[in-house]
């Protein structure tokens, strides 16, 4: 997965990893849940002594290390929060190879497969017989297209482990891919001796056999899948071209319109991007009120979008509702505590209320999250200035140029010469 | 002290606004064998520049085959400027393509490189024109520009790929080209110079065209133009994508804009054009296109269009016979990927890659997906090999645009060439396992339905580029496939297959009925050794591009082609045999002049 470039996700999305992980084996994600795959990593720290749930961590007294936090939070799909604490960690006890499998993880997902490769074999150094460091070694060979090295970290694990069903899984599925339908077969069957309503199971057999040729039970397979995981892709789609090749073009017709609304369903942003573009458009003419009404569409459409309850926040911010600004900004927040641009909304809303400590503690928990952005000191220098501070108004608003200066095309564009 | 977050006075953006924008929208004389009369069975046939076969190559067991770099030594000089100016405008990593067409009718094939352009805030090098060039060749793998006296140097617009063909059936070639903007039809004047006509053909579709391609689609004789359109983007209104962090803005992934439809162009058999998009059936709105090919993938006769979408299902539009179509992409099994993902299709080729007579598909994708291969299983089904084949893996880690099948090694089985490179300059902050610039792969093909990726055949497969058009061109008439590559910002490659040929071969030019004397569409199956060798005449192909319009083929050990098969195209097309012909030569086949079959 690539969670590090904001927007870009399709551009740089789930690589081939997504062959793996998202599409066929599931095995990072799901496994990292029940505990037996790649991520995340083993002996994350219960929340006692707690990390905030919006904002940075804030470690002291009452925390815990951090080798347990950033496990943490590294379970909790925070990556950024995880990372320092993770190196910070390895610093400390180099030997831990909790520590490095769950960096193996971090840098896996987020496209860093060398970085993620060195954590792995430093782990397994440490603890030749992990299952999961070597299924995480095993996942970065196949993002990064080294099939057979993969079949050999997987052929080790099943050596020490024969009935290891995500290794099964895994191999099984490499196999499908490679045509040896035998042995893809037998492996999937492995699997699903041990986890029958695998969905993944049941789309890596039903691949072995329409490899086959056997398109009947290939079917049976793939509606299996479609029915432990609705809206599978993978089998949504074979379910399509095994259908035809069984001459039945009314149920390829109805699988392939099922799986065209899978797709819309997991593309959120097909549906809303119209309105999103509308919304910004509106909000650009000053239209705040036309805005308001896109953004409120997305918001009901994908709740759970940091991004527009970000927008719905800047919106209620130019028409003066600052108590409702403030709250979309908030629920921004809890979606993607680490979003350097709501940190700096709500410092400024917080500003524009008068609670200017509380602006200033935002703003910095902005620069915090990202040092480089520049839009942060501009604001600070406002509120320095507001203060009588001029002195650290000027340096804030020398740091924002300095940065501005750096990148001209960054995404706040605060008019180069203006003063807050 | 002004309030925080109200608007900048003097019209600057402000930062709420920004904060919107942001995260939205910021945002041969010897080979002229064209218009020679035929000498012998309807052939004209002339010996090539160097025709005799390489001391020490292993007959039946070709040697590899390298390539040098002989970009300074034909004249090919251009360099693509993509108008980068730091704002990471989405049109500015895609370009761009090139075109390989005889467009003074000497017998040689000449050159045409689309200029990207400027793009706001960009300053282009000085001294240096942003134009579209045109080179003739002059023989000997010598090139000269005569863009000026020609005029197709292009309107100061964002240009992607093109496409030639005799649209007027007047006998010379005329060039189409894609910009984002109104394309451009050049009309050929035959005289050495062409003409602007784009409004009187009325083919001057004013949205963000990319690959362009022309054949006969209604088999009335006159070829009909598809252009396949990419997205809705508005470089006023544009986003940024990226880390908030110096350096770090990268352009943005096509799913922040709406897809525009393709456009398809029925010629009116005067060059003039109707546009038939509805018409015909092509109605579907979902499409980013990148790359286009046509070819007769069901072997029914008539030519259908496989497009390379990016982000989007791939379309493939079978000809219903009358020149009107269905999309049938998903239920033949070439719009995914194996595990039903839509991918970031480029550039793609279609050709009979296992010798089973039926035209198989490849289609390059973004990196961390790989280049797709759908095996043609026939009854118009297909069936993904991308892994099976060897060419899954190896992949993942390349950023694929120009691909095209070709034989350089003349052992009779096709392999592949993919131009790479990535789209994002600054990958290398987000991935430390893939690079923008990137290593050209030839895959070889291994016979049994397998490739191995090839180690670097020579220096320009060593270092890395930034890829986008490719096409396969025998540049120096020595009659073996060279490698024409453009660049994004950078000098177009020149990849001469170093030697002389490494076994048999022959390189046939059809000869059509006006007005497709390019006889585009024709099908040719050469039977030469026990090996049945399928090749057809294309327009564009690979991406934003068109390649050499002589149909090559490897011959190994073989010195004589034991029958040629010609379909030609049209309603009226038929088949005709050609006997008994050399190898070693450039031929062209004339349309009557064969043994009529049906």
């Amino acid at each position: 997965m690539t969670a590090v470039i904001p927007l870009l996700s399709g551009r740089l999305r789930a690589p081939a990893a997504a062959l793996v992980c998202a599409a066929a084996l599931a095995a990072c994600a799901r496994s990292a849940e029940e505990g037996s795959g790649a991520a995340p990593p083993p002996g994350a720290a219960s929340p006692a002594g707690g990390l905030p749930e919006t904002g940075l961590p804030e470690m002291g007294p009452g925390q815990p290390p951090p080798a347990e936090a950033g496990l943490l939070l590294l379970g909790r799909g925070d990556l950024k929060g995880a990372e320092p604490l993770l190196v910070s960690a390895r610093r400390q006890a180099p030997d831990d190879a909790r520590v490095l499998e769950g960096l193996g993880a971090l840098y896996a997902r987020t496209d860093r497969l060398r970085q993620a490769e060195e954590s792995y074999r430093a782990a397994l150094a440490k603890t030749p017989g992990s299952i999961r460091a070597r299924l995480g070694l095993a996942a970065v060979f196949v993002d990064s297209g080294r099939y057979e090295e993969a079949r050999a970290a997987l052929a080790e694990i099943l050596k020490a482990a024969p009935d290891d069903p995500t290794a099964s899984l895994k191999l099984a599925l490499l196999m499908a891919r490679s045509g040896a339908a035998v042995e893809a077969e037998a492996g999937a069957r492995r699997a699903l001796a041990r986890q029958p309503d695998n969905p993944e199971g049941h789309y890596v057999l039903g691949l072995a056999l329409g490899e086959s040729g056997r398109y009947e039970e290939a079917v049976r397979e793939m509606r299996r899948t479609e029915e432990l995981q609705p809206a599978h892709l993978g089998a949504l789609s074979h379910l399509v071209t095994f259908s035809v090749r069984l001459g039945r073009g009314d149920e390829a017709e109805r699988w392939r319109r099922a799986w065209q609304e899978a797709l819309l369903r997991q593309r959120v942003e097909e549906r809303v991007r119209d309105h999103r573009l509308k919304g910004v458009e509106a909000f650009n003419r000053g239209d705040f009120a036309a805005s308001l009404a896109e953004f409120d569409i997305i918001a009901r459409e994908d709740p759970d979008d940091p991004e527009v309850h970000l927008h719905l926040g800047s919106t209620r911010i130019a028409l003066h509702d600052l108590e409702a600004a403030r709250a979309e900004i908030l629920t921004s927040l809890r979606l993607e505590p680490r979003s350097e641009r709501a940190l700096v909304e709500l410092g400024r809303v917080e500003a524009l209320q008068n609670r200017l400590d509380e602006a200033i503690a935002a703003l910095q928990k902005a620069i915090a999250v990202n040092p480089e952005f520049p839009e942060p000191h501009y604001y600070l220098a406002g509120i320095y200035r507001a203060r009588g501070d001029a002195s650290r108004s000027a340096e804030e608003m020398a740091r924002f140029e300095a940065l501005r200066r750096r990148s001209p095309g960054a995404a706040m564009e605060v008019q180069p010469g203006g003063r807050p | 002290m002004r309030p925080i977050g109200s608007r900048a006075a003097g019209g600057g953006v402000t930062p709420v606004r920004a904060a919107l924008c942001g995260a939205l929208l910021l945002g041969v004389s010897a080979c002229r064998g064209d218009s020679s009369p035929p000498a012998t069975g309807g052939m004209a046939t002339a010996p090539p520049r160097q025709a005799s076969r390489a001391d020490g190559a292993v007959a039946g067991v070709p040697a590899a085959v390298t390539f040098e770099d002989a970009t300074a030594a034909t004249g090919l000089s251009f360099r693509n400027l993509n108008g980068a100016s730091g704002q990471k405008y989405m049109p500015e990593t895609l370009g761009s393509g090139l075109c390989v067409f005889d467009y003074d009718g000497d017998g040689l094939q000449d050159v045409y490189f689309v200029q990207s352009g400027r793009l706001p805030g960009y300053e282009p090098p000085p001294g240096m024109p942003v134009r579209s060039a045109l080179y003739r060749n002059l023989g000997g793998g010598r090139f000269e520009e005569v863009t000026e006296s020609t005029g197709v140097g292009g309107p100061d617009r964002y240009g992607f790929g093109c496409s030639a063909a005799d649209v007027d059936g007047d006998g010379d070639r005329d060039l189409y080209v894609t910009y984002y903007g109104p394309n451009v039809l050049y009309r050929n004047n035959g005289d050495g110079t062409f003409a602007d006509v784009t409004a009187a053909a009325r083919v001057g579709d004013p949205r963000w065209g990319a690959s362009a391609a022309f054949a006969d689609a209604d088999g009335d004789g006159d070829l009909d133009l598809y252009v396949a359109n990419y997205v809705d983007y508005d470089l006023r209104n544009t986003l940024y994508c990226g880390e908030n962090r110096p350096g770090w803005r990268t352009v943005c992934h096509p799913k922040n804009f709406d897809s525009q439809p393709d456009v398809f162009y029925r010629n009116r058999g005067d060059g003039t054009f109707d546009d038939a998009t509805r018409a015909a059936g092509i109605d579907d709105r979902t499409g980013k296109g990148l790359g286009v090919v046509w070819g007769d993938y069901d072997g029914d006769g008539d030519q259908d269009i496989y497009v390379a979408n990016d982000d989007t299902p791939n379309f493939l539009w079978r000809n219903r016979g009358d020149g009107t179509f269905d999309e049938v992409g998903q239920l033949a099994g070439v719009a995914l990927s194996e595990d039903g993902v839509p991918q970031a299709g480029m550039g793609t080729d279609m050709a009979d890659y296992d010798g089973d007579g039926r035209l198989d598909i490849i289609v390059t994708n973004l990196a961390e997906e790989t280049n797709e291969l759908y095996h043609n299983d026939g009854g118009g089904l297909f069936s993904d090999r991308t892994f099976s084949s060897g060419l899954g893996a190896p992949s993942l880690l390349d950023l694929g645009f120009g691909t095209f099948f070709f034989d350089p090694d003349h052992d009779g089985d096709l392999d592949l060439f993919v131009a790479n490179g990535h789209i994002i300059d600054n990958i290398a902050l987000y991935n430390d396992t893939i690079t923008f610039e990137q290593p050209l792969r030839l895959y070889l093909n291994r016979g049994g339905g397998r490739f191995d990726r090839a180690a670097p055949a020579g220096a320009p497969f060593e270092g890395g580029h930034v890829g986008r058009g490719a096409v396969p061109f025998d540049i120096d008439d020595d009659g073996d496939e060279d490698i024409l590559v453009a660049q994004n910002d950078r000098p177009a490659l020149v990849l001469r297959s170093a030697g002389p040929p490494r076994a048999h071969w022959s390189s046939l030019t059809l000869s059509g009925a006006p007005p497709n004397r390019d006889a585009i569409g024709a099908m040719v199956v050469v039977e030469a050794g026990g090996r049945r060798l399928m090749r057809y005449a294309r327009t564009g192909m690979s991406y934003l591009s068109q390649g050499d319009r002589r149909l090559h083929f490897g011959l190994g050990e073989t010195d004589r082609l034991g029958r040629v098969v010609v379909t030609w195209p049209g309603r009226r097309g038929f088949t005709e045999e050609f006997a008994d012909l050399p190898a070693d030569r450039f031929l062209t086949l004339t349309l009557g002049q064969g043994k009529r079959l049906n």
